[in-house]
């Protein structure tokens, strides 16, 4: 029985060291260039200490970065909660065609971004494409939309095509929820009289509340990281509109040449998304406890 | 269960609404592919392709490095789930079924890997691979894809190692299998659904990742079907014939692998995942 | 076939003492039945026997050689699952073959092996069949055959027959009694249930939180318990026990008065004369021998609160649902109803006698 203890760490070793040179130790030297002044790799590396950070926090393109970001996992959360707990309802149920529809609707998750985006930039171009001629012809509206003309709209329609990748992988999760909880219960109510609305108020709600909260964490972390999207459709466009932080620090570093100040914006944004997951726990283990 | 009439065609009502809302994007797209191009940008869309041509796809095959970056992806996309398989399948084995001082310690910390924003590695990993001389290789990418897909796996797996009944174990001790073979003979074959679904999530993330390959490959040759194909897409002139005809091809192999053991990823993730 | 000794097991798990100096032995080709209420620790036991955990203190040797550092494929032991246990990807051939397998046994040895015991059990035309394609009685077979095929010095047995229904369970028992004849192999039992405790075993070991209750065969535990425990768990339908006031001696005999049958100088004969005469004991009488058309030295009048035909015998219940109940034996033709009062004949002969903390007197 000792030697199942050492096994164990043999078996566990490959992969926590692989993460740890690969994820861990880079994050270091994350926060260790963030303290510098490098603009390219490889570059000369002045100590700096906390200048970086002064700067950034006191930038505008920081700030307004950071609050596209916000306003990003949130239209994400909220629209893709809706969706993908509409679609985990009905495919929890039995009628014809359910099968395929449950392996099938994660479509939209499995094929590269890249297709997604050419997908969107044709159906919602404004010379050809799908969307605007249908809008037209219906009569809904008179000229050609431009999804990606103006900054709101842009914004809108980046979070709903986002969505829209992703909503299906939530689904699944929130079925996996779903189906955990015991026919039993539904007939029971069923006996004493429940309709389908209080069946869900009363059973499905409460008992999937946790599973929710979790994938809401998750999704919120997910999104937050979402950058190809957003680049290949608008580039953080039009005038800035989208460019929320993974944007803005692609930029800085990459574009700008300024590899520090990329790395105190991603320290930084590794600082949030920490605080936020610590307090979405902890505020989930204790409804949990309720 | 009976269920009145109206609500059995909501639901096939809301049912039919996704799998539009799925579904016609994609038909629009590979039937776009072999419409000839005045079909495509006419004023007036088709759902059904009134013309029939394959002139995208030769100019796809021919005319670009399309293929290349077809076969980029999938050595990248084939070697990240290799790597991944043979890092998570056993630590998620000595995670869920043995005991270890430290154990749920190392377990939490692995799952904190998602609580930053990929970004942040982005830069150091680069000066890394730079050192060691894997920029503009292929390897660097597989070595990416797999340390990110590798969280989700280890966690992935483990409802499906809780899922073995211990006395299947315990027989297996009594019949005299070492743990090494209680792995290989008893849990490999056991959790096998959960391995296919592992697979497919590290394949798919190796196949769609953008962020990672488009900062570590430089040349043209080296990259993959994300990255290349965005490069044609910025093209100012946009020959959509083409796209869309890339677009199809892109989603061919994800969706013929995701036919042949899909069914095991969704019934693993809707019956298998627990928090 | 070897002999088992079990030397002063203690085993806890966390605060919670599981097995508190336990000791018994098992000769060779016993079958030694584990009893007891659930939470006794006789799974626990039978599991530190095996090797599947570790004892806290004490030792454990098989056929003389002390295994209680040997890992379970090392003890010359064989285990049936409660819950079959088979490996769902295999056939039945390759999980019975798998031990074999893993001792390095050669191919054509292994097919050997495994088809001797399959005839052994029948199970011949299944070699090919999965686990999900037996029934539960044919599963519980080959999880037996598994173990038969590596000839080990003991098999234990963990509450096999629990997942079975009752007709089942009558008939699996029959056969694994079959089997302990055919082998002449050393069996170690553990059952909740006290008729296949009663049917099966050469030697019942009564197990209640942690500690040996009694260690007897059958009959002995049935006419001669140490306790009050023992002999209210086994027979079934229970024992009766009542309050009983010792209000004299004659001879050998205790003379008792018993408030609840009405009798006052019932003479009763303990097993051994306590040195002080108690003021007050308890007296248990088994329902069977509180009966009608039984020859009872005493006539008791009860009365009937709850009736319970089973055909070829009657049950009478005074207070059922109650711990004070006093169950009696009627006549399967009796036509006794609720709120009779009703006349047995009690044997006096076969009264047991137990101190207040239900020690034998």
């Amino acid at each position: 029985m000792q030697q199942t203890r050492a096994l164990a760490l043999v078996l566990v070793a490959p992969a926590l060291l692989f993460l740890a040179a690969i994820l861990g130790w880079p994050l270091v030297q994350a926060v260790i260039l963030s303290l510098q002044d490098v603009r390219v790799i490889g570059g000369p590396a002045d100590y700096l200490g906390w200048d970086n950070y002064q700067r950034v926090l006191s930038s505008g393109a920081f700030w307004d970065s950071t609050r596209l970001s916000v306003i990003w996992v949130i239209g994400n959360a909220l629209l893709q909660t809706v969706l993908a707990l509409a679609v985990a309802l009905v495919l929890n149920e039995k009628f014809p065609g359910v099968r395929i529809a449950r392996s099938w609707i994660i479509l939209t998750w499995i094929v590269p971004t890249v297709v997604v985006v050419i997908i969107w930039r044709w159906l919602l171009s404004t010379s050809g494409g799908m969307i605007n001629p249908l809008l037209v012809q219906a009569g809904i509206v008179e000229r050609p939309v431009g999804f990606f003309s103006t900054p709101w709209t842009a914004f809108a329609t980046l979070i709903f095509i986002n969505s829209w990748r992703w909503f299906p992988f939530i689904a699944l999760m929130m079925l996996a929820g779903l189906n955990r909880i015991p026919d039993d219960l539904y007939e029971a109510a069923r006996i004493d009289g429940a309709n389908s609305w209080q069946r869900f108020k009363r059973i499905t709600w409460p008992l999937l509340a946790p599973t929710l909260g979790v994938l809401a964490v998750i999704g919120t972390l997910l999104s937050f990281n979402v950058f190809d999207i957003i680049w290949l459709l608008t580039s953080g466009g039009p005038a800035g509109g989208t460019r929320t932080l993974p944007v803005l620090i692609y930029e800085t570093a990459f574009k700008g040449y300024r590899l520090s100040e990329a790395a105190t914006m991603s320290v930084l944004a590794t600082l949030m998304l920490m605080a936020f997951a610590i307090v979405a726990t902890r505020t989930l283990d204790r409804s949990d406890r309720q | 269960m009976k269920r009145s009439a109206a609500i059995n065609a909501l639901m096939v009502a809301c049912g039919a609404f996704f799998v539009t809302l799925v579904g016609l994007p994609f038909w629009w797209v590979v039937s776009g592919s072999v419409k000839v191009p005045q079909e495509i940008i006419a004023r007036t869309p088709t759902m059904f392709p009134h013309s029939f041509t394959l002139q995208h796809y030769t100019k796809l095959f021919d005319g670009s490095a399309y293929p290349d970056y077809l076969l980029n992806s999938l050595i990248v996309a084939v070697s990240s789930t290799v790597l991944t398989l043979v890092l998570a399948i056993p630590a998620a084995f000595a995670f869920f079924r043995l005991d270890f001082p430290g154990r749920s310690a190392l377990y939490r910390t692995i799952l904190l890997a998602y609580a930053f924003p990929s970004i942040v590695v982005l830069i150091p990993l680069f000066g890394l691979f730079a050192k060691i001389g894997l920029v503009d290789r292929l390897p660097a990418l597989v070595i990416v894809n797999a340390a990110f897909a590798l969280p989700f796996s280890i966690w992935m797996l483990r409802s499906f190692f809780a899922g073995v009944p211990k006395e299947i174990e315990e027989a297996a001790v009594m019949d005299g299998a070492s743990t090494m073979t209680i792995l290989r003979r008893i849990m490999i074959p056991l959790v096998a659904p959960g391995i296919a679904s592992v697979g497919i999530y590290a394949f798919v993330s190796a196949w769609t990742e953008y962020v990672f390959t488009s900062v570590l490959i430089l040349s043209d040759a080296k990259r993959t079907l994300p990255v290349g194909f965005s490069g044609i897409i910025g093209q100012y002139q946009i020959d959509w014939g083409l796209l869309l005809a890339g677009a199809t091809v892109a989603i061919v192999p994800v969706v013929a692998i995701f036919a042949l053991i899909g069914r095991g990823f969704v019934s693993g993730l809707t019956e298998g995942a627990v928090k | 076939m070897a002999q088992l000794a079990v030397e002063n097991f203690r085993k806890s798990f966390g605060p919670v003492n599981v097995i508190r100096g336990v000791s018994l032995e098992a000769e060779s080709g016993e079958f030694v039945v584990f009893v007891g209420p659930s939470g006794c620790g006789k799974s626990t036991l039978l599991r530190l026997i095996a090797g599947l955990e570790t004892v806290d203190s004490g030792t454990v040797s098989i056929g003389g050689r002390d295994v209680t550092k040997a890992d379970p494929a090392r003890r010359g032991i064989a285990m049936v699952f409660q819950t079959y246990a088979l490996y769902p990807h295999m056939n039945v051939a390759d999980n019975m073959g798998f031990g074999l397998e893993m001792a390095g046994i050669a191919k054509d040895e292994r097919t050997r092996l495994v088809r001797e015991a399959a005839d052994l059990l029948h199970l011949t035309d299944y070699l090919d069949r999965k686990p999900r394609q037996l029934s539960g009685g044919q599963r519980q077979r080959v999880a037996i055959g598994r173990a038969i095929v590596r000839k080990p010095d003991i098999f234990l047995f963990d509450e096999p027959l629990s997942n079975l229904d009752a007709e089942l369970r009558v008939k699996m028992r029959l056969e694994i009694a079959r089997l302990h004849k055919e082998l002449g192999a050393t069996m170690v039992y553990v059952t909740h249930d006290q008729v296949e405790a009663m049917t099966l075993a050469d030697k019942i070991v009564v197990l209640r939180s942690g500690v040996v209750e009694q260690i007897g065969s059958p009959m002995e535990l049935y006419s001669n318990p140490d306790n009050s425990f023992v002999a209210g768990f086994i027979g079934s339908p229970r024992m009766n026990f009542v309050q009983a006031t010792v209000t004299g001696q004659r001879d050998d005999q205790l003379l008792l008065d018993v408030p609840e049958f009405a009798l006052s100088g019932l003479p009763v004969r303990p097993r051994a004369m306590p040195s002080s005469r108690p003021a007050s004991l308890m007296l248990g009488i088994r329902p069977e021998h509180l009966a009608e058309g039984i020859a009872g030295s005493h006539r008791v009048s009860l009365r009937c609160n709850a009736v319970e035909r089973l055909g070829a015998v009657t049950y009478l219940h005074t207070a059922p649902g109650e711990d004070s109940t006093v169950t009696a034996q009627l006549a399967g033709s009796s036509s006794a109803r609720t709120g009779d009062v009703v006349e047995v004949n009690l044997a006096s002969e076969r009264c047991f006698l137990f101190d207040q903390d239900g020690a034998r007197v």
